[in-house]
């Protein structure tokens, strides 16, 4: 079976490139040591590099990048548009300003923006969705209302970061995606979360293949549209809310992974879904181990380097997948 | 025994009202057509029959039930419609896409079992697909296509079987095999079909009873040696036409002149 094949070689991709990103770093600690030091005692500094630094930050790179491929998988069928991302439903616009006035006008509550940001992306998520109602949701009342929505939190974003420039610094990383110093507690604070929302994304494959089929066939099949386009844009909002909560905002993952997954596995949310998932968590990995080492010892906004990556590889396959 | 029952329909978009006063019952077996002309509404009752419509006023019943009274699911059990155009991923195959039609009858949690196979392996049968069920669907012609989509409304197992313009997008040989086909069920499965057609000779060669729509309202409901006559015609479509009648199997041939 051809699917299940590639499948597997995925699976594989991700798993070398899972011990190739613990490997690499400001120490590069070899493989067989890598190994030993996990299952048992060795050498405490290279040790506590890996369990402390490493580790964590790898996980959550696997589990934000998977959440948010899913949440894009999901929002294309919800808008029956391949060009739907997490950033389209206000996500991301509303972490933004709300992450922002924390973080500039009462920095002494920093240590609740990853739940301000999560509040703000999901109230963006409702405004939008209030604002697109009428008589049913349609995808394209979604779409319209969400550039309108977007363009004004944006530009209120804008606003204060100007009003309070000499305070933009920290501010800057955030707004373009790092994973950087994430510890342990950030991973506990996002993994039960994104557990129960991967599960819950498998009960979606059967209405995200049916919306497919346009809205007059979907509902002679039984389809409740309305209900079937809100719960799957609730979950994807809930996936993407946490994930900008803990890392800030890293877009084209959500746009990017579905669509290559769709060249690669085909249109069956059965395979796509699954498939998204190991394909986000590994273009995240490969993005940070890329954006942690190539420029060592500054840091650059894994965000960022997702586009200068995903972009190229993105083109190939379309042009590629066009013959 | 009537399979569908509609009754003093009123049906429109926000505040326009399309259809008015719309009564007819369809009987067990029957083929019957909508014509008219452009904007008189047509669309607008298949569109009610599967709730995609919701009714301003008036009644639809499936039997003894109550549209209105019936989940979406319940309706598609029932009714089952052929759009004229269709979308879906362009890499599903012929056989996944009709297993489509089985989704009215299966609860969210259950997949596809011996049941399902074999209604699909039914539905191919019915629709000439044997040949191309193993297929990509973007591998199709058009008219293969729309008998791929009429399977899938097949596999739904409907009492009746609604379509909207379903040739509009064919050549001529494609819309023929097509009709060919629903009468051929019809015949075989004692299927009631609904459809609207844009071609009045098709309407005439294909239907027990045609009703004709003018600006929303019920011009003229009768066989089609009835109703298709040259002052209808004049009146409805502003077409002077001349009939001939088909010796063998008494239907009217439509050749327009001239508009008025």
């Amino acid at each position: 079976m051809k699917k299940a094949s590639i499948i597997i070689v995925s699976i594989l991709i991700f798993l070398s490139i899972l011990v190739f990103s613990i490997r690499l770093g400001s120490v590069n600690i070899p493989v067989r040591e890598i190994f030993d030091l996990v299952v048992h005692e060795g050498d405490t500094i290279n040790r506590s590099i890996i369990m402390d630094i490493r580790l964590p930050r790898v996980l959550i790179a696997i589990i934000v990048g998977a959440n948010l491929a899913v949440s894009g998988a999901l929002l294309q069928s919800v808008m029956q548009n391949p060009l739907a991302d997490p950033g389209i439903i206000g996500v991301s616009s509303g972490a933004s300003l709300a992450a922002i006035i924390v973080m500039l006008l009462k920095p002494e509550y920093t240590y609740l923006v990853p739940l301000v940001a999560f509040l703000g992306g999901i109230i963006a998520t409702f405004l939008i969705y209030i604002l697109a109602w009428k008589d049913g949701i349609k995808p394209v009342r979604i779409i319209l209302s969400g550039v309108a929505i977007n363009a004004m939190l944006g530009g209120a974003t804008s606003l204060i970061s100007v009003l309070n420039s000499d305070k933009i610094q920290g501010v800057i990383m955030w707004v373009n995606g790092s994973i950087s110093g994430r510890s342990w507690n950030d991973l506990k604070m996002i993994l039960p979360y994104s557990i129960v929302g991967l599960v819950l994304s498998f009960f979606c494959i059967r209405p995200a293949n049916v919306l497919l089929l346009g809205d007059e066939k979907a509902v002679n099949l039984g389809l409740n549209l309305n209900r079937s386009r809100i719960l799957l844009s609730l979950l994807a909002a809930f996936l993407a809310g946490i994930s900008t909560s803990a890392v800030g905002i890293i877009g084209f993952i959500g746009l990017i992974i579905p669509h290559i997954s769709r060249l690669l596995i085909g249109s069956d949310y059965k395979y796509l879904l699954p498939f998204s998932m190991i394909g986000g968590a590994t273009m995240l990995l490969l993005a940070d181990t890329f954006a942690r080492t190539v420029a060592k010892p500054i840091e650059l906004p894994v965000g960022t380097i997702m586009a200068v990556i995903g972009g190229p590889f993105f083109l190939y396959l379309l042009r590629k997948g066009g013959k | 025994m009537e399979a569908v029952k509609m009754s003093n329909l009123h049906l429109g978009y926000d505040k326009k009202i399309v259809i008015r006063n719309f009564t007819t019952d369809i009987k067990e077996g029957e083929i019957v057509s909508i014509i008219g002309p452009n904007g008189s509404g047509k669309s607008t009752v298949l569109k009610a029959l599967v709730k995609l419509l919701k009714l301003q006023d008036g009644m639809i019943h499936i039997g003894k039930n109550s549209i209105t009274n019936m989940s979406n699911k319940e309706v598609s059990q029932n009714l089952s419609i052929l759009l004229q155009h269709n979308t879906s991923p362009s890499d599903i195959s012929v056989r996944d896409l009709i297993y489509y039609g089985r989704l009215p009858h299966k609860k969210w949690y259950q997949s596809k079992d011996a049941e399902d196979k074999k209604i699909i392996d039914w539905a191919i049968e019915n629709a000439n697909l044997e040949k191309l069920q193993y297929k990509k669907l973007n591998c199709l012609s058009g008219g293969e296509r729309q008998r791929v989509w009429l399977a899938v409304a097949l596999a739904q197992e409907p009492k009746v079987l609604l379509l909207d313009e379903p040739t509009t997008y064919l050549d001529i040989s494609y819309q023929l095999e097509l009709l060919e086909l629903v009468r051929k069920l019809n015949k075989k499965l004692k299927l009631t079909v609904i459809m609207v057609l844009h071609d009045l000779n098709q309407a005439a060669k294909y239907s027990h009873r045609i009703i004709v729509l003018k600006e929303g309202q019920i011009f003229a409901n009768g066989s089609p040696s009835k109703v298709l006559t040259k002052e209808l015609l004049r009146e409805v479509y502003n077409v002077e036409a001349k009939i001939y009648y088909d010796d063998l199997d008494d239907y009217p041939i439509i050749v327009p002149k001239k508009v008025i």
